[in-house]
């Protein structure tokens, strides 16, 4: 017998929504010229790989939230119509 | 900043405040890496407080850890480019104090310079000239403007070694960044392109509990989603499972129902469906995450697509994820624009195979156009060089609607018709369409997909199934009925530059007898010039010409030009001891022994590609015979003169031209 707290579930589900929001939050400052081509194109293009990570990551997280949420109306299904309380 | 210019001096340039603006923004992102990875771990902690069994508890753990590990280490890469930049700042704002002093230096010395000038300048009157006196004050200017001299000299060999200086401690911050930039970019990447695949499958369907569940309910275990088995079994496995089941299997798992053989197609597109659903919805999440949204849906796919690429190129998708992702949106765009039947509506859609990772991005996806299981005739279109599911599954579609009422055209409403757009194989690039070897690596997968699609038929015995192919496409059918027992009731080449590894049509032990059909349109280049080039003997003449004015006759279609390419390469090849194309006989000359088909559309000239594709216009000779055979009508099509060949290839002479 496997008890499952859906309502935890979900609310994790919701959780993890809102981290993905916290994640991708603008950041407050651009790089502008630094004086050297060489080092603003650097700071520019880990700039770029920085914004292209936490995209990644939002979406992970995003997926995993998504995740919770099928999961747990998948179990309340489950529990409402085929089997109450089998696992 | 101050100009030095005019003293002659090289300024250190540069903004510190810029760059400790900078690495301040990256420590606040590192902090957000940090904190979420925590706030990932605390959710880990809370897990028994959802699951009291192992199974799930077990999935969701593994979800919520693998993430945090990638995330601390991006967060600890952006504080040392934090910390590779402030100390930049820190070595640039020191620099530039000591510029600035010499700066002043110099501004000090140009001003007593110019003083000495000036009493110079007032002491040179005409009559100490004449005299040729020299004061002593005169003696004294002159030695101070010289030692002035010399010192601003000195100072700007100190000014251009501060400049240097700064160069070099840029570049060292820059290749520093750089590498950071690498370990960054290397870091594991956790993206699903499906809830059902991975995050859902984890926490629910992946656990063993719902297994044990579906066994309970359904009397087996459905094996066939993690370990495949054959068609069979797969289908009695499903055909036993309560409907409420197999929609929750659809829901949860509709990557392995949608592709699985043995699932009835209704219930593959169902799944399917979901799929393009889940991945258009994450590519709409993912764009609003950085304030933007998927362009609004065009009549033209192709600048759909552009729009798209655009898009999510700007989102931060990676180059395989922009070419599955925009695979799924182009699937999306098919389904929103279905091609209409012979009284104007939309005909019926089901999505059959639906992959859009294989093949590094380029995709898979099979769709038919009309319905599979209880058609009376089953077509498989499969296409050729240069296809993908992003950019050609759309007119793949459209071609498919063509030949589906064309078919109803001849048969009339009485006998029913399903068409597969089909781009199922990796298929040639540009480089490789001159080559066999694409086609012996594709001819199995097209085999086992032809032979899968068959299986869908409710009524195989009395029903029929066709196989058209289309350029290099119809290569790899010849290689797949040669070589992998592919089985038709007809199969037709469509502007084939060879038949493969087929000698003649005796190799299709699986086509009946006087059932290979094969059109090809006399001023098709790809079907005289590829064959032309194919003989030595006529290498250096017709397709020489013919080849060059391709060239210059067609510029700004992407396509041809590649042809175009291939052409000339493999025409002036044995020059440079570059290899011919090798794509096998013509299926179009006498010894070949298929039927022939009329294909004319009235051009002549063979170095227009256009002739290429006008098989597949809307009431051309070419789709109407298409239409009469494949609907098991074959009195109802125009036949024409096989091409008289000397040896494999053809040899120039088409009687289809000089009817």
């Amino acid at each position: 017998m496997v008890y499952v707290d859906t309502q935890a579930l979900r609310q994790l589900g919701e959780r993890l929504f809102a981290l993905r929001e916290q994640l991708l939050a603008p950041a407050g400052s651009s790089a502008g010229d630094l004086g050297d081509a060489l080092l603003t194109k650097a700071v520019g293009d880990l700039a770029a790989e920085t914004t292209t990570r936490l995209v990644t990551d939002a979406g992970a997280i995003d997926d995993l939230g998504r995740g919770a949420y099928a999961a747990a109306q998948a179990w309340e299904r489950v529990e409402a119509g085929l089997t109450p309380g089998v696992c | 900043m101050t100009d030095w210019s005019p003293l002659g001096l090289v300024p250190v340039q540069g903004s510190p405040d810029t760059a400790r603006a900078q690495a301040s923004e990256w420590r606040e992102v590192a902090s957000r890496f940090d904190a979420a990875a925590t706030a990932l771990g605390l959710e880990q902690r809370g897990i028994p407080s959802i699951y009291t069994g192992p199974d799930g508890a077990a999935a969701l753990d593994r979800a919520l850890a693998g993430q945090q590990d990638p995330m601390r280490q991006a967060g600890a890469l952006l504080i040392a480019a934090a910390t590779a930049l402030d100390d930049y700042a820190t070595d640039l704002a020191g620099r530039q104090a000591q510029a600035a002093l010499l700066a002043t230096a110099a501004g000090d010395l140009a001003r007593q310079l110019a003083e000495d000038f000036r009493q110079l300048k007032a002491q040179a009157n005409p009559v100490s000239q004449l005299m040729s006196v020299v004061t002593e004050d005169h003696q004294r200017l002159a030695a101070d403007v010289a030692a002035a001299g010399v010192r601003l000299d000195r100072l700007r060999q100190d000014a251009a070694r501060l400049h240097e200086l700064s160069q070099t401690a840029a570049q060292h911050c820059a290749t520093r960044l750089l590498q950071l930039q690498a370990q960054l970019r290397a870091l594991p990447e956790r993206r699903v392109l499906t809830a059902g695949s991975a995050a859902t499958a984890g926490m629910f369907a992946g656990s063993l509990a719902y297994h044990r569940l579906v066994e309970q309910l359904a009397g087996r275990t459905p094996d066939w989603v993690n370990q495949p088995r054959s068609r069979e079994q797969v289908a009695a496995a499903w055909n036993a499972l309560d409907p409420r089941l197999q929609a929750e299997l659809i829901a949860l798992y509709p990557v392995a129902v949608g592709n699985t053989d043995g699932i009835p197609a209704a219930d593959r597109d169902r799944a399917n469906r979901v799929s393009v659903r889940t991945d258009v919805d994450l590519v709409a999440a993912r764009l609003r995450a950085v304030g933007l949204s998927l362009p609004e849906s065009t009549a033209d796919p192709a600048d759909y697509l552009d729009r798209l690429r655009n898009l999510m190129h700007q989102a931060g998708f990676t180059d395989a994820q922009i070419g599955a992702y925009s695979g799924a949106l182009s699937v999306h765009h098919a389904l929103a624009h279905p091609p209409t039947g012979p009284t104007g509506a939309a005909l019926p859609l089901q999505v059959l195979t639906y992959e859009p990772t294989a093949f590094d991005g380029r995709g898979r996806a099979a769709i038919a156009v009309g319905n599979v299981e209880t058609a009376d005739t089953l077509t498989v279109l499969n296409t050729g060089m240069g296809s993908n599911v992003a950019t050609s599954i759309v007119g793949q579609v459209g071609r498919a609607g063509t030949l589906y009422r064309a078919e109803q055209q001849v048969t009339g409403p009485q006998q029913t018709a399903a068409v597969i757009a089909y781009i199922g194989t990796r298929g040639p690039g540009p480089s490789e369409v001159v080559t066999q070897r694409i086609a012996d690596e594709d001819a199995p997968v097209l085999a086992a997909d032809i032979e899968a699609y068959s299986a869908l038929r409710a009524d195989p015995e009395n029903s029929r199934l066709v196989v058209a192919a289309f350029s290099y496409g119809s290569t790899i059918a010849a290689t797949a009925f040669a070589k992998y027992g592919a089985k038709a009731d007809s199969l037709v080449f469509i502007g084939s530059p060879g038949a493969g590894r087929a000698r003649s049509v005796k190799d299709f032990t699986g086509v009946p007898p006087g059932q290979v059909y094969v059109l090809a349109n006399s001023a098709d280049p790809v079907t005289t010039l590829a064959q032309q080039l194919q003989d030595p003997g006529q290498a250096d003449k017709t397709a020489t010409r013919a080849a060059v004015q391709f060239v210059h006759g067609k510029s700004g279609d992407k396509w041809e030009t590649v042809i175009a390419g291939g052409l000339v390469k493999n025409t002036v090849g044995p020059l440079m001891g570059a290899v011919s194309p090798e794509l096998g006989v013509d299926p179009a000359g006498a010894d070949f022994g298929a039927i022939r088909l009329t294909a004319e559309n009235g051009s002549a000239d063979q170095t227009d590609l256009g002739n290429h594709a006008s098989y597949w216009e809307p009431g051309s000779s070419a789709m109407t015979n298409l239409a009469a055979v494949a609907s098991g009508n074959p009195g109802a099509a125009d036949y024409a003169l096989p091409r008289p060949n000397t040896g494999d290839h053809f040899t120039g002479y088409d009687p289809e031209a000089h009817k």
